[in-house]
């Protein structure tokens, strides 16, 4: 079989492309698949149409004169589409033994010319839009023209559809049940269904992101008009979901995709967006991945750990414009990296759309391997411009403590330590012997994590518009403290404006949002956590000159480490242009065009006080100058065709991406201070070193296609398909392929469960399988690279090898498979949902270990093996109860996750030997098995594996456990009585961590912070204690450390949230010409049900997150 | 009428200026998705990195790939980590670090888990991968000057030599890295000790050759008094060394007295306070200071200000046997050690550097002449030259330099040998690493370290034979499959 559109343009590629589809399609045999055989053939049309010949001249010259003598039928088509905007679709093969004809025509329809010459050819065509279809048949019928009802005339029925707000809905389906005929708007808003004999009919009108509209209509008289307003869904299942490139509702969804809304958001005391997601999504885990201070980082992983050592971020989309995951720290600050998502403003997001399956992150193609986090800002609103104002204020304090030995506690554990040793304090063991004052005690803890600690919020917005144009304008004003001593905060200023416009017409359309803002970010360079366990009878803070006491060099006063700080500012600002024009009805150009621009810069000092003053000169004076910027933009011209084909409607799209990101980064040391109030200024250093310059580039192309095709609003089937290239990787190795295919069935729309299980409101079946890829390396891998060397020798700057050469590397390849199952019972108001999903990723993409004999301790290279992510995610919503005062809403996710490495040929020779085991997760651990402390010696045992009589690595390292979450998940709740609303949020997880052994050091012994916790004394289960490295209590130490003992539960179940809001009446606003005040309180990390032992389950051993509680009033002028 | 046709013509100018704007931008579209994006995705080189070929088409980028091994030597602490891992685990330092890895040296118990050994691993094999680099960048390349590509292939060879003789020294048989190549390298076995010997006397012999008998500048060719780039001395003081280790005492006889007798440039320093200043005309090979905090590692991190740490640095003191081990008016002790006192205690700390932090008067001496002078010494106290009478010569040399009596002991050839081992002891303390390897290369580590010495025990640990040998770091064999272990770990 072979489709002719244009003999020349026929032998194409992308004819063959789609030719192949449509026979793989053709294999189905039933109306649904006849109608999407069509589909696919007009997707072949439409796209050899406009990629490889354009023609259309007018929609309506349909008209024409013809003097074609004796042609044949080929010939004649040819002539006829060279004259009018028609396009014939035809097999060639129908054509052979048909006479030639000759027509003359003047001012004749392209309907007659055909009727005439077809007569008597055993052929019959038909006409859909301006496609001329020709087939084999029994006689010519005179063409699909409108059918006329008795009178002879056309008749139809026409309407408008716009929102509630008056802003006209384009591409709004609108089906007449009965006669199963469908319409779609256009641009404008308009549509018209022909064909309506007289009668009255219910009439039902769909448009994402709307709830449905349903109405009754009497055609008489041939025609009938509507005009419809749609109401926005704000939740439920008409909800719109946000797919990136284009829209859908969670009703005809095919993918797996999550979205947490403004509201949800709002109600949370957080900063960072990645924390008002802890816990709310199916298949995402959040973790506080450092030191639990304001700003700093988190641990995000969506569907698990697919790669093994390389890129496991989601990717990042902020209004169309992609957002760099990686921090642009370039020191530490607590311990940890900024977090950039610390870099955008809460206030001003309107959704977060979460997709993960192959069928929601295959358009987005390679980088989507990790899935897609789609960032949404707000939009201004048609209708009455109004100011609102939100502030909050209230407290930050450390959500969790450990009880630690008092002094006195303490001073018992040493002498135990020097009895079971035998031996006596000497002249170091300050603790003890008379140095320090054994009377003293300092709560460590409290002193340097219970600190009171601030939290302010504040934003006004100005938004509005009318059916044309809406535009929002905020600033918005955020301050946190931290509880150390100490003047430390995040602080973060942000404006944000987006404008919409479109022509009278409607056909050209503009958006546009530009959002920026500025941290400030102010915290110590260490990790202070680890000070909290300092000695309790440790010497005073401050001597009596009011100075940092260093007690002659005896101990390291943690008040020094806090002297040395980083200040860190970041600007970021995100930019996006979309303009879009209506070429023809339904067909759409459009471009978008955006920036991030974000740069942060970090000074480091260490001030003269850091050091101890015995030892401390002038060139103990530093400050790191550190300053990295990351710049892309992207650009993406689309085309998008949507028309109502059959009983459905069918979409279009092609597109393609050029995206292009320079990172760089330059930092400089500067030593020889004069003076500690000049270590901000470069300038005042009298030496530098380490100056480093580095610069990253990379560029990304695309092109993609989709053709989603939704019948009856029952069956909906998705495809997609991109190829992409990435500057990652070396010649040859660019490009990669990726696809998905997506798949719905709402079965409740069928007849059967329509007629016979009336309480079932909603069904849905769906099913996708696809591949995404993954090139999160940095740039110019593939090259073997010598570097500048920060030092010069003989005058001359060096230079160092800092890569080694391998060219072979490319994309890592994910297979994607996702099903789910959602239903809704009693008219939608119990929701419940289901997945499952397996991803495997292949070709793992890693910085492969190698012995550092080779000169490097990595090299970059596709690693054959295999990393599989399955897991399930259940969603329950209810409405428990609604009445006319109170409505109680509950929410509950789980997600249950698995993790295997199934394949890694030769493993046991490979540099990860003792890291992974094939057939486990990739978070095992290989450990020594504790077997209890040995009732005659007093030591920790462990199994000796091998029976060497020793305990060995890797011989007997032979305990595996996996440290990561067995199931976690969230449960909200919402109690709305009047103006009271009641949320609260509970997260669970449970999940297998590392205990207080990896935070403590050994007891007994007189070092830096080595406090212990209370429950060590009078513990059986423990070695006695030591303070001597001499003992042999101390290697059974070393080796429990490395044991099965380290591991415990450390699962926690955690009022994340809570939030109490109070509207004011009605009455009271207008009296006061308010549109609205709310007064609330909102709380974080309220409280933390755990059985752990150690300071946090959550990043088992840092400072724990913040408990934050506000109160807060948001006004609406 | 008029109506009709303007209309007409206000359309079909539309509908002409969006069909060629459709072509045109659908042209675009395809173009730029399919065409230009092959281009579009092959990036520039990077601004702030080399290309490693085009390193080695330029003398300038060649010489700097070559000098920036020294200030990474110069500014790594593997200068440190050396001395002290040696220093711990023999007899010079006394210990007060709890540092387990630190620990493991000094208890002559090295837990392969916990070993240190990567510190001076690592940038071992960091320069000889950097010293293959260049001998194969440099291998008939015609862009590079011939006098610079000799004397930077000469210097790469001696780099390589000198770090694969330190390895082999402390673990024994080491991989024997000669190539790039690390799908070679990276599953490479151990090769024998005897072969390692083979290969770094052949790269010493060519380095001799190659190597410039003046000290060059930045330049390569140009003379200069800084003595911080190897000469073609260098090359031989170190061969004289490698032959010395092995037994062969007329080789090392003859190297050792070609370096002697060149005393247009080298002459030992008059007073112990000038061996390590920089450019001192005792020294053979230095590394110029580079970095911001210090002049030398070994300043930096040996020489104590307040109570030793417990950490990797300023953690150790003079071990009391190092003490008791010098002559009365032995002038290296009052010079070499220094003290600080804190409250009642006096730590005792090596101090053969003056200066801890910054000023650029002292470089690290990694060769110089007073080691010649023992070596011939040796050589000749074991029959070559002029037997035990040079033998006696040589070592008064370094004697009187200490305000010490010529020797006047037993001239049997074995007293003469434990009085040349004694001076080798009080002369290069926690330098080099000599001391360590000395008591392995004679025969007296077990003596000494065991019964009756009893060294170990006294640093609370046991004695094996098999800690002469320090652990094959287990990063290293989980890395690399074919990496077998040292016995007795």
């Amino acid at each position: 079989m072979k489709f002719f559109y244009n003999a020349s343009a026929m032998q194409r590629a992308f004819g063959t492309l789609m030719l192949s589809l449509a026979q793989a399609m053709q294999k189905f045999r039933s109306n649904i698949t006849k109608t999407l055989i069509l589909g696919v053939k007009l997707a072949a049309v439409f796209i050899l149409i406009t990629c490889l010949q354009v023609s259309a001249k007018t929609a309506n010259a349909q008209k024409l004169s013809l003097s074609f003598k004796n042609g044949s039928l080929e010939k004649l088509f040819a002539e006829i589409e060279k004259r009018t905007n028609y396009v014939f679709f035809y097999d060639v093969a129908i054509l052979k033994g048909t006479r030639p004809v000759t027509v003359e025509v003047k001012d004749a329809s392209v309907e007659d010319i055909l009727a005439t010459s077809l007569k008597g050819q055993m052929l019959e065509y038909s006409i859909h839009d301006r496609t001329i279809f020709v087939k084999k048949g029994a006689e010519v019928r005179s063409a699909d023209v409108p059918l006329t009802n008795t009178n002879g005339q056309m008749s139809f029925i026409t309407g408008l559809v716009h929102s509630e707000n008056g802003v006209p809905l384009a591409g709004a389906t609108v089906f007449i049940k009965k006669l199963k005929k469908t319409g779609m708007t256009n641009d404008k808003g308009e549509f018209t269904v022909k064909d309506v004999p007289d009668g009255e009919y219910e009439v039902e009108i769909t448009s994402i992101g709307y709830e449905p509209y349903l109405t009754k209509i009497s055609v008489v008289g041939q025609e009938a008009t509507l005009v419809a307003s749609m109401k926005q869904a704000v939740v439920g299942m008409d909800e719109m979901v946000f797919k990136g490139y284009y829209n859908t509702s969670k009703r005809l969804n095919t993918g797996d995709v999550s979205t947490v809304k403004a509201d949800v958001i709002q109600k949370q005391p957080v900063t960072d967006p990645l924390a008002a997601l802890e816990g709310r999504v199916p298949g995402l885990y959040i973790s506080q991945s450092g030191s639990g201070l304001p700003g700093t980082a988190f641990t995000v992983r969506l569907m698990g750990r697919n790669s093994i050592s390389n890129g496991n971020d989601p990717l990042y989309i902020v209004d169309g414009v992609p957002f760099g995951s990686t921090s642009l720290s370039l020191v530490n600050t607590g311990g940890t990296s900024l977090s950039p998502f610390n870099n955008l403003s809460t206030s001003d997001i309107e959704s977060i759309e979460v997709l993960k399956d192959a069928d929601a992150t295959a358009i987005y193609g390679s980088r989507g391997a990790n899935g897609v986090i789609l960032i949404t800002t707000k939009k201004g609103k048609a209708g009455k411009t109004r100011v609102d104002i939100n502030v909050a204020r209230g407290a930050n304090s450390i959500a969790r403590k450990i009880a630690l030995l008092n002094t006195q506690e303490y001073l018992q554990m040493r002498h135990m330590a020097f009895q079971n040793d035998g031996a006596t304090p000497g002249a170091q063991d300050y603790d003890l012997n008379g140095t320090w004052d054994t009377t003293r005690y300092t709560n460590w803890q409290k002193v340097l994590l219970g600190n009171p600690a601030n939290f302010t919020n504040a934003q006004a917005s100005f938004s509005g518009g009318n059916s044309n144009t809406q535009f929002i304008l905020s600033g918005t004003f955020s301050r946190q403290g931290t509880n150390l001593p100490g003047n430390f905060y995040d602080q973060k200023g942000a404006a944000h404006f987006s404008l919409s416009n479109s022509s009278a017409d409607r056909k050209f359309q503009l958006f546009t949002s530009i959002s920026y803002v500025n941290d400030n970010n102010f915290l110590p360079a260490a990790n202070i956590s680890n000070y909290v366990l300092g000695t309790p009878d440790s010497p005073p803070i401050y001597d009596q000159n009011g100075n940092l006491n260093w007690a002659n060099g005896t101990w390291t006063n943690p008040f020094a480490i806090l002297q040395q700080t980083v200040k860190g500012i970041t600007d970021n600002i995100i930019g996006n242009l979309n303009l879009s024009y209506e070429l023809l009805p339904g067909l759409k150009l459009s471009a978008n065009v955006g920036g991030n621009y974000i740069q942060s810069v970090q000074t480091k000092i260490t001030p003269l006080t850091y050091s101890n003053p015995a030892t401390a000169t002038s060139s103990s004076r530093q400050s790191y100058f550190g300053t990295s910027n990351s710049k892309s933009w992207i650009f993406e011209p689309q085309l998008n065709y949507a028309r109502s084909l059959g009983r459905g409607k069918l979409d279009l799209l092609i597109g393609s991406t050029l995206q292009e990101n320079a990172a760089t980064t330059n930092s400089v040391t500067g030593t020889n201070f004069a003076s500690d109030a000049l270590l901000g200024d470069v300038a005042a250093a009298a030496s530098f070193s380490g100056i480093i310059y580095s610069k990253n580039l990379y560029h990304y192309s695309a092109a993609f296609a989709r053709i989603g095709y939704n019948y009856e609003e029952k069956y909906i089937l998705n495809l997609t398909a991109r190829r992409d290239g990435s500057s990652r990787f070396g010649p040859g190795n660019q490009f990669g392929n990726f696809g998905a295919v997506g798949a719905g069935w709402i079965f409740s729309k069928e007849r059967f469960f329509e007629d016979h299980v009336p309480f079932l409101s909603f069904g849905k079946l769906r099913a996708s399988y696809g591949t995404a890829g993954n090139d999160q390396i940095t740039a110019y891998k593939y090259l073997s690279t010598y570097s500048p060397y920060g030092f010069s020798y003989q005058n001359i700057a060096g230079l160092y090898p800092t890569s080694l050469s391998n060219p072979y590397f490319g994309w890592e390849l994910d297979k994607k498979l996702n099903g789910g199952v959602e239903l809704g019972f009693l008219k939608d108001r119990i929701l419940i949902s289901g997945s499952y999903f397996r991803n495997r990723t292949a070709n793992q993409l890693v910085g492969y270990s190698l012995p550092t004999i080779t000169g490097f301790s990595s090299v970059t290279a596709n690693l054959p093996a295999v990393v599989q992510n399955t897991g399930f995610e259940f969603t329950l919503n209810t409405i428990n109860v609604q009445s006319k005062n109170l409505k109680w809403t509950s929410s509950l996710n789980l997600t249950i996750p698995r993790n295997k490495l199934v394949s890694y040929p030769n493993l046991a020779g490979s540099s990860y030997a003792t890291t992974y085991v094939v057939g486990k997760s990739l978070f095992v651990q290989q450990l020594y098995h504790y077997t209890g402390l040995d009732a005659n010696t007093g030591l920790y045992t462990f199994e000796d594996v091998n029976h060497d009589g020793k305990i060995t690595s890797p011989q007997d390292l032979t305990a595996r456990r996996t440290l990561t979450q067995d199931y976690y998940g969230g449960i909200e709740n919402s109690l709305a009585y009047k103006g009271i609303q009641l949320d609260f949020f509970f997260q669970v997880v449970k999940q297998t961590g590392t205990n207080y052994l990896t935070s403590f050091n050994r007891p007994g012994g007189f070092y830096a912070n080595n406090n212990q916790p209370t429950f060590i004394l009078n513990n059986s289960s423990l070695e006695k204690f030591t303070q001597t490295f001499n003992s042999p209590l101390a290697p059974a130490f070393v080796l429990l450390l490395n044991s099965d003992a380290k591991i415990q539960d450390a699962s926690f179940i955690r009022l994340k949230n809570v939030s109490l809001s109070y509207q004011l009446p009605t009455i009271w606003l207008q009296k006061v010409h308010f549109q609205n005040i709310k007064i609330y309180i909102q709380s974080q990390n309220l409280l933390t049900i755990t059985q752990y032992r150690g300071m946090d389950p959550e990043n088992q051993g840092y400072i724990p997150p913040t408990r934050t509680v506000t109160a807060g009033i948001a006004v609406g002028l | 009428m008029v109506d009709i046709i303007t209309k007409i013509i206000t359309v079909s100018t539309k509908i002409c200026f969006f069909s060629n704007l459709l072509k045109g931008l659908i042209i675009g579209l395809v173009i730029i998705g399919f065409a230009s994006c092959k281009k579009f995705v092959t990036i520039d080189t990077p601004v702030n990195q080399l290309v490693t070929q085009s390193v080695f088409t330029n003398n300038a980028t060649a010489t700097a790939a070559q000098t920036s091994i020294y200030s990474q030597w110069s500014n790594n602490t593997v200068l440190y980590t050396l001395l002290l891992a040696t220093g711990s685990s023999g007899d010079e330092l006394f210990n007060y670090s709890t540092d387990l890895g630190v620990l493991g040296y000094y208890t002559n118990a090295i837990a392969p888990i916990n070993e240190r050994a990567n510190d001076v691993w690592t940038p071992a094999y960091s320069y000889i991968y950097q010293a293959n680099a260049i001998i194969s960048g440099l291998k008939n390349n015609s862009a590079i000057n011939a006098r610079i590509a000799q004397q930077l292939t000469g210097e790469s060879e001696f780099i390589r030599a000198y770090w694969h003789f330190y390895l082999t020294n402390l673990f024994g048989d080491i991989p024997l890295v000669t190539t790039t190549d690390y799908t070679v390298n990276g599953t490479i076995s151990r090769t024998p000790q005897a072969e390692v010997y083979k290969q770094i006397i052949a790269d010493l012999l060519d380095a001799q050759g190659k190597l410039n008998v003046n000290f060059v500048n930045g330049s390569d060719t140009a003379i200069t008094t800084e003595r911080t780039r190897p000469t073609s001395w260098a090359a031989t003081a170190l061969l004289a060394r490698v032959y010395l280790y092995q037994g062969d005492y007329q080789n090392a006889y003859v190297q050792a007295n070609k370096v002697i007798g060149n005393t247009a440039l080298f002459n030992l320093a008059t007073s112990l306070g000038q061996v390590f200043v920089k450019n001192s005309n005792e020294a053979i090979f230095q590394l110029q200071a580079v970095s911001t905090s210090y002049d030398t590692q070994e300043g930096y991190y040996f020489i104590l200000t307040t109570t030793p740490g417990i950490g990797m640095n300023n953690c150790s003191t003079i071990s009391p046997k190092l003490l008791s081990s010098f002559e009365p008016n032995d002038a290296r002790k009052s010079n070499w050690i220094g003290s600080v006192k804190v409250g009642a205690n006096t730590y005792t700390y090596p101090n053969k550097y003056k200066i801890r932090t910054q000023s650029t008067a002292e470089y690290s001496t990694l060769l110089r002449l007073a080691e010649q002078y023992l070596i011939r010494a040796e050589a000749q106290a074991n029959g070559a030259g002029n037997g035990i009478s040079g033998a006696i010569s040589d070592m008064n040399v370094i004697r009187q330099r200490a305000s010490l009596l010529t020797y006047a002991g037993a001239t049997d050839q074995a007293s003469v040998m434990n009085a040349i081992l004694h001076e080798r002891q009080v002369e290069f303390f926690t330098e080099g690493g000599h001391r360590w390897f000395d008591l392995k290369r004679t025969g007296t580590l077990n003596s000494v370290m065991g019964s009756p010495g009893n060294v170990c025990a006294s640093k609370g640990g046991t004695w094996s034979p098999n800690a002469a040998l320090y652990a094959i770091p287990q990063t290293e064999r989980n890395n690399d499959p074919n990496l077998s272990q040292n016995t007795g770990y």
